[in-house]
């Protein structure tokens, strides 16, 4: 098993002269774990990972990695490994040398870069000058950065961003399996109905300031119950009276809330109303999200 | 601290900009060489006395053009290609990054300065040869010279990293030292009024270790107290260097 390191966020704030760029915040990321790190554009999740990270200097407030700011940590690329820029390499440096220069930083040996390569499916273009390499190949290149030392932290600033549908899809394996192994994974996204496929927990911030911290499974539940009936005129009267909201899409169904699929389906039973459809539907992280940081839906 | 000059080394020779700041070096010398004797006029610095003889040994002290440029590249270059955040994420102690690339860029340096050396060997001796000037340096003196300007030439690679520290701009850094070293430095010690003051900038102090003489009138210190008085300059400029690395946010 890997390594993992408790991740803890603690009043962390950063202003830029009179933008307050993060006020405040607290959050934890747990070791085993995927934590997916929301908010709107500006919202200051970069900043606060490059205050984890000790590239900037916070304000006010401490972040740790297992207890010990990164700045102090004895072999930091050991025990976390962060991509935040989809292109932190020179553009006339190949990817395999680009490696091997923090190969040398580290003391690894050289065939390490050949097998991070290898991880992340860049062996082919190893040899390439990184100018040629697509957004999608940059990612994979900046993940194969953070994987040198094997750390048991990962710090990634929007990592699916540039892949393609299948590059998506192997993000998502990779993560999962990265997570599996021990790892704390602390991933910023704006890909909301991937996080919603692989993360554990969830931390929301908006303007700064944490608006939900909480495990994605407590943050959808309490979804609703859609029902299809040819009776929905009188049955939405019945689960009203069973002190449950009651949306009606159409003459034929209907969506509640406050009633578990089971209280709906006795119900049914009891007034003896004919069901086509019954269903729980889980609230959408989307949903939430737009609900939480009072950004709308653009029409 | 090993490790970290050997991944300075690494990124140096992985790019392309190294052999071509070379290349630049080599042809710099050649022609700052082949001028040096081309036009020397008989007098005082003529071609068969000392102080002559000297200034056209010291014209590798050209290669401090390109040194200077490859350092503040150095610097200037990771936060245009923004590897200035896995740079420091590897290492968080940033003070060591930047004295890794110091000690790397002066050895850097003495390379650049030597191979350039060759080359205006290979144009001075045949030239004076076909000339029929004898050669009045003894062989103590010439080295006296050639290895001052070596010295010259790496402490223009430590002040080129360290102006990469402190600004920003990589273009404007770059700009600003070429102007100094070929407009702003040479006026100021040509010019009587500063002269005095001159001699103790880096231009003349450098000029002053490589033992270069430009022009009879400029006030230049003796070799070692010019050389003092660059590897002050330089250390200063890199400690203030290495502090505005230090608090920078790396953003
Ligand atoms: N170097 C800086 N100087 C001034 N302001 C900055 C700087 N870096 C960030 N900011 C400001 O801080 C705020 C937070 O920015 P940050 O990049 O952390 O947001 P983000 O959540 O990562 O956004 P995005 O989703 O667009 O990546 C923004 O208002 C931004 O303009
Ligand atoms: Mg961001």
């Amino acid at each position: 098993m890997a390594n993992g390191h408790r991740v803890e966020v603690d009043g962390l704030s950063k202003s830029f002269g009179d933008v307050r760029a993060v006020d405040a915040l607290s959050f934890t990321a747990e070791p085993g774990e995927i934590t997916a790190f929301l908010g709107p554009n500006g919202a200051g999740k970069t900043t606060t990972l490059r205050m984890l990270l000790g590239l900037v200097e916070p304000t006010g407030g401490t972040a740790t990695i297992g207890g010990t700011a990164y700045a102090d940590l004895a072999r930091p690329a050991n025990v976390v490994g962060a991509a935040l820029e989809a292109s932190s390499f020179h553009p006339g440096r190949s990817g395999r040398d680009h490696l091997r220069v923090y190969c040398a930083v580290n003391g690894y040996a050289d065939i390490r870069a050949d097998e991070v390569l290898a991880l992340v499916g860049l062996t082919d273009a190893a040899r390439r000058q990184v100018r040629g390499y697509s957004l999608g190949m940059r990612q994979r290149l900046g993940l194969a950065t953070t994987l040198l030392g094997d750390p048991g932290v990962l710090v990634l600033d929007e990592p699916a961003n540039g892949l393609d549908p299948a590059g998506i899809a192997w993000l998502r394996g990779f993560l999962k399996r990265l997570a599996g192994e021990g790892r704390t994974m602390l991933v910023s996204s704006h890909a909301l109905s991937e996080v919603q496929q692989i993360a554990d927990r969830v931390v929301i911030i908006d303007q700064g300031r944490l608006v939900r911290e909480g495990r994605l499974g407590e943050l959808t539940a309490g979804g609703r119950v859609f029902v299809a009936t040819p009776d929905a005129e009188r049955f939405a009267h019945v689960l009203e009276a069973a002190g449950a909201a009651v949306s009606r899409d159409s003459g034929y169904t209907l969506e509640t809330s406050g009633l578990s699929a089971r209280d709906v389906g006795r119900l049914a039973f009891e007034h003896r109303v004919e069901l086509h459809a019954l269903e729980t539907r889980q609230n959408g992280l989307e949903q939430i999200f737009f609900s939480l940081t009072g950004v709308e839906e653009q029409p | 601290m090993t490790a970290l000059v050997r991944a300075e080394l690494r990124k140096l020779t992985t790019t392309r900009l190294w052999l071509w700041m070379l290349v630049l070096g080599l042809a710099m010398v050649g022609g700052t060489t082949s001028a040096a004797i081309g036009f020397a006029e008989p007098g005082r610095l003529g071609l068969d006395t000392a102080p002559g003889q000297r200034t056209v040994f010291a014209q590798a002290t050209a290669t401090l053009v390109v040194v200077g440029i490859l350092g503040i590249i150095a610097v200037t270059g990771e936060f245009a290609h923004q590897t200035a955040t896995p740079t420091f994420l590897a290492t968080p102690r940033r003070g060591r990054v930047v004295v890794a690339k110091l000690v790397t860029y002066a050895v850097a340096g003495l390379g650049y300065a030597a191979a350039c050396t060759v080359v205006l060997l290979a144009v001075a001796f045949p030239w004076f040869a076909a000339k029929h000037v004898d050669i009045v340096l003894s062989g103590a003196d010439l080295a006296r010279t050639l290895g001052g300007v070596g010295i010259e030439v790496a402490l223009y690679a430590v002040l080129g990293v360290a102006v990469g520290c402190l600004m920003r701009n990589q273009i404007a850094a770059i700009v600003g030292f070429v102007v100094y070293i070929f407009v702003v430095g040479p006026i100021l010690s040509g010019v009587e009024a500063t002269s005095e003051v001159a001699q103790y900038l880096p231009y003349q102090a450098g000029n002053a270790l490589g033992r270069l003489t430009s022009s009879v009138d400029a006030a230049m210190l003796g070799q070692a107290a010019g050389g003092l008085v660059l590897l002050a300059w330089a250390l200063a400029f890199a400690t203030l260097g290495t502090r505005v690395a230090i608090r920078r946010d790396i953003t």
